[in-house]
């Protein structure tokens, strides 16, 4: 299990004379649990503290105030830091901050030869997180040559390598087309599905959320909203409210409620949208 | 007035990125142009600012071919700027209002008049005065992405390409950009170039689609003729946008609705005229 139990992190705010100013909250008053295997999607615009936690989650920072427990392990116990990032992966937004080795492979194997394995285990999770991804094709890539969007999928296929107990993935498919963006929801579908791993997805894409276990809404560094996703979004203008908009099948069918069509559930999928509009016939 | 490529070729060593693509662009469009990862946007944009040069074929500014070897290239830096994916990864200067700055340097301007422009192009993208002398580092990401392309916005040029400039953005920050950038098209006569993933915001802004597969243009046309072809851009790797693809699923259901249509409000008018108007079924009595 992890849990935050009410931490704060703040950044010291500078003024022209770099001076001191004031401190900005990245995260305050934060209480979160997360459950072994559990899906679980954060939203929130930018700047509301979402990033903040991912790093907070394996210790990269430390709060300013309160604790974070993996496991009954205090983030801010540096004995134990290694254990923790064993325990918690992160895939964060930008790729560039995470890819080290010059070649695709090397970079995925990098988290695992840190762990002390044999060579042919190493062999053996660097050739599944590989497959798993879907990036055989640039296997032998020089990292350099990859896109962005590639390169998310490798800094993916690294963390999997890991085989962690937690994963944390900050905006995973922002850099990536559409059929990559559902490869990557497909490779998350299928690790929940072998495995009892706890995912948090810290998106923007809407369309994402639908299959989560829990939404979790922050806004200005604290967790406003929680609950199913279905709960979450019907609850339009507290959504609004926080910065965020409904998924865009939910926008045409809270329309088309406004204009007098009997809708009798919040939407999620163009198919619920289609068989509910089926029924009207 | 236009930027013209003409049979152009670009190859990264043996790998050939596009393949005689012939594109025309002219002042005042909003285009978007659409593809999968790896299928040639990216290089296609550096094309549009003599960034590449082509390995065949010529590019022609106003009418000027600046793949001759006379022509100063110089020029073109004053006409199109390019956004890149991740601009805010190029921010460097200490304070925000600098950053914004840099590019003007090289300019012949005042202080004085740098910084207005600087604090004019921070106004547009709605940056708050009081973040003017934060360290650019200290913003959130879409802040962050907002100060980088002040920076360019403050070049003032008349043609803006930009390069994904949406992805990681929250909806608000998002729909803040894209509609700038509509106003900047309508209101300030920019010619703006969007890379885009996401098909919902390509119908909603562009008035022109560019979709690319493999280093050539596939389409090249309205968004409502583009999205027309479903299994061509299904089979690149291109989603249709939400709102026609349930007009589509609702037909093959038997609705007799127009799967033409893809915007929201447009699908949205047209399965209420369906329910009430034409199946005779009125839904509040």
């Amino acid at each position: 299990m992890l849990e935050a139990k009410k931490i704060d992190f703040y950044y010291e705010k500078y003024n022209e004379f770099s001076q001191k100013i004031e401190k900005v909250f990245a995260v305050k008053d934060m209480n979160l649990t997360i459950a072994e295997g559990e899906f679980l999607v954060i939203l929130g615009k930018n700047g509301s503290g979402k990033s903040t936690f991912s790093r907070l989650c394996n210790a990269l920072l430390t709060p300013t105030d309160g604790v974070i427990y993996i496991d009954n392990i205090n983030t801010l116990d540096e004995e134990k830091i290694y254990g923790i990032r064993e325990k918690v992966g992160v895939v964060f937004q930008n790729p560039d901050n995470q890819i080290i080795s010059t070649k695709v492979e090397d970079d995925i194997a990098f988290g695992p030869e840190n762990l002390n394995l044999n060579s042919l285990e190493i062999r053996n999770r660097v050739d599944y997180a590989v497959s798993l991804v879907g990036i055989e094709h640039i296997k032998n890539t020089s990292t350099d040559e990859l896109s962005i969007g590639q390169k998310q999928k490798v800094s993916l296929a690294g963390v999997l390598a890991m085989k962690p107990k937690y994963i944390i993935l900050d905006e995973p498919t922002s850099m990536q087309d559409p059929r990559s963006r559902d490869d990557i929801m497909n490779v998350l579908k299928q690790i929940r599905k072998n495995s009892n791993v706890s995912i948090v997805l810290v998106t923007h894409y809407m369309e994402e959320v639908v299959n989560a276990d829990r939404v979790v809404v922050m806004d200005n560094s604290k967790v406003r909203m929680s609950g199913s996703p279905r709960e979450i979004f019907s609850r339009a203008d507290e959504i609004k409210e926080y910065g965020l908009e409904l998924p865009r099948i939910l926008q045409i069918s809270n329309k088309l409620r406004e204009k007098g069509v009997k809708i009798s559930k919040t939407i999620l999928t163009n198919e619920e949208l289609v068989e509910e509009l089926c029924l009207l016939d | 007035m236009s930027i013209r490529l003409e049979n152009v070729s670009y190859s990264y060593g043996e790998k050939q990125a596009i393949k005689n693509v012939s594109l025309d662009i002219k002042y005042g469009e909003f285009i978007a142009i659409i593809g999968h990862i790896g299928s040639g946007k990216s290089t296609i944009i550096q094309l549009l600012n003599g960034l590449k040069i082509p390995t065949k074929g010529s590019v022609y500014f106003d009418g000027k071919e600046i793949t001759k070897k006379d022509y100063k290239k110089g020029k073109l830096i004053e006409k199109v700027s390019i956004v890149f994916q991740y601009p805010e990864q190029q921010l460097f200067e200490k304070t925000v209002i600098k950053d914004v700055c840099y590019g003007l340097i090289n300019k012949e301007l005042s202080e004085e008049e740098g910084l207005e422009r600087a604090k004019k192009a921070l106004k547009i993208v709605k940056i708050d005065e009081s973040d003017y002398y934060s360290s650019p580092f200290e913003l959130s990401g879409g802040q962050k992405r907002r100060v980088a392309i002040a920076g360019v916005l403050a070049m003032d040029l008349d043609v803006i390409v930009l390069d994904e400039p949406t992805a990681g953005l929250d909806p608000i920050g998002k729909n803040d950009i894209l509609s700038m950038l509509k106003d900047l098209n309508q209101n300030r006569n920019k010619t703006i170039v969007l890379v885009s993933h996401d098909m919902n915001d390509v119908c909603e802004y562009a008035d022109r689609v560019i979709a690319i597969n493999q280093g050539e243009i596939v389409f090249d046309d309205t968004p409502k003729e583009v999205f027309k072809n479903k299994k061509e851009l299904e089979a690149m790797g291109i989603k249709l946008p939400e709102a026609n693809m349930l007009l589509r699923n609702l037909k093959d259901k038997g609705f007799l609705v127009d799967t033409s249509l893809i915007n929201i409000d447009e699908t949205v008018e047209e399965i209420f005229d369906y329910l009430t108007v034409r199946r005779g079924l009125n839904e509040k009595s």
